[in-house]
């Protein structure tokens, strides 16, 4: 697919990378129909927050639904939907006690393998780095 | 694209709104929405934002929905902020180093200053040979300027909503003056998960519409010419869309 690749300060190139894939029951895969630049980007490009290898920008997105995951059921192949750009994992501490969970989506109980587990962990710690919440193609830089 | 833990964030788009109608559902709206909520509006206050960029035009809307009475909007470019008043009719100042922001916020409510003001900017304004020598002396990054300009435009006991990022640090802030005036300071990422199905309801129903401040809609292997003029503020840019099939 096409990307926006931030390789370093002020150096950002439209590349071709790894399509990507279905790695957890809870993932879908999106077809991006429109993407905007946002200005928390821009610390990124200044240098302001540095990354220490390339990664695809961009947190505010849209499409269309290409394929879901086993555990999704709230969602279809074909659905045109906005993400927001924190990815929240819906069922922790903070989710559960400061944030109220979405009202329209029940929370599906699933069973996680153990070696998931820790696949999770990473992706929890990176998902709260600030601004590379939304960088969920294959290359990213935590 | 993979979004992870898609049984939680993604939010279906009805038929009859277009992308370009709901895309900031994503970040800017909720973001600029949540400075509002965090300052509490119950109707009638003055509500003065620094930066009319994407987010701060989000404010602008978002407090013009809560029945503010005056919507003041501050930022260092001309261009930018006759945009936000074309489309909300705010009043708004022009920042000029050495032109004293303050007193005209003051002069516009009583001498009181500003019931909320919401830092739209965050630490990378631009900055003047002072400010970089200071952050230099002071071994810090960027700058905290809009943000003390937030703590001196707001009235005692008023709110200070942060929402422009602040990832580091710094020394020499002015915590006496914060407990001097009593203020209030939220800050942090917007929870959108929280609020954007009530958002959602806002454009469709057309209480608000969030597709005016784009200026500029490029394909995305335009995406380094984008950034270079969202960066550099050339060409009257303000907001720039992707199209990643153009």
């Amino acid at each position: 697919m096409k990307a926006a690749v931030i390789h370093s300060p002020g150096n950002i190139t439209c590349d071709t990378v790894d399509d990507p894939i279905i790695k957890d029951q809870n993932d879908i895969i999106l077809r991006v129909t429109s993407t905007a630049i946002c200005g928390s980007d821009l610390h990124m490009y200044s240098g302001g927050i540095p990354q220490a290898r390339p990664m695809v920008m961009g947190h505010e997105f849209m499409g269309i639904v290409e394929e879901v995951g086993k555990n999704i059921t709230s969602l279809r192949v074909g659905d045109r939907v906005v993400v927001p750009f924190p990815i929240s994992c819906g069922s922790c501490f903070f989710v559960s006690t400061i944030f109220p969970p979405p009202a329209n989506t029940a929370i599906p109980n699933i069973t996680v393998r153990k070696e998931e587990l820790l696949q999770k962990k990473e992706e929890r710690f990176s998902d709260t780095q600030i601004f590379t919440e939304g960088t969920t193609a294959d290359r990213r830089s935590t | 694209m993979r979004v992870p833990y898609a049984h939680v964030g993604p939010r279906k788009v009805p038929e009859n709104l277009s992308d370009e109608q709901v895309l900031f559902l994503t970040d800017i709206f909720p973001t600029g929405y949540t400075g509002v909520l965090w300052g509490e509006l119950k109707g009638g206050e003055t509500v003065a934002i620094f930066g009319a960029g994407p987010v701060g035009s989000m404010s602008a809307k978002s407090a013009i929905l809560h029945n503010a009475r005056k919507v003041i909007v501050i930022d260092t470019q001309q261009y930018r902020l006759n945009q936000i008043k074309n489309i909300t009719g705010c009043d708004t100042i022009l920042w000029e180093d050495g032109k004293d922001v303050i007193r005209q916020i003051r002069d516009m409510t009583e001498g009181r200053g500003a019931d909320v003001c919401i830092d739209a900017v965050g630490f990378e304004p631009d900055r003047n040979l002072l400010d970089r020598a200071k952050a230099v002396l002071n071994l810090e990054k960027g700058s905290v300027k809009v943000l003390e300009a937030c703590m001196s435009a707001v009235r005692r006991g008023g709110i200070v909503s942060v929402l422009g990022v602040y990832p580091v640090n710094y020394d020499n802030f002015k915590l006496g003056q914060i407990f001097d005036k009593g203020i209030t300071i939220k800050a942090g990422q917007c929870n959108v998960h929280a609020i954007i199905d009530d958002l959602m309801d806002h454009v469709q129903s057309g209480r608000v519409v969030l597709d005016d401040i784009i200026t500029h809609r490029l394909s995305l292997t335009e995406v380094a010419k984008g950034y270079k003029i969202f960066d550099k503020k050339e060409d009257g840019c303000v907001k720039v869309v992707l199209d990643p099939w153009k």
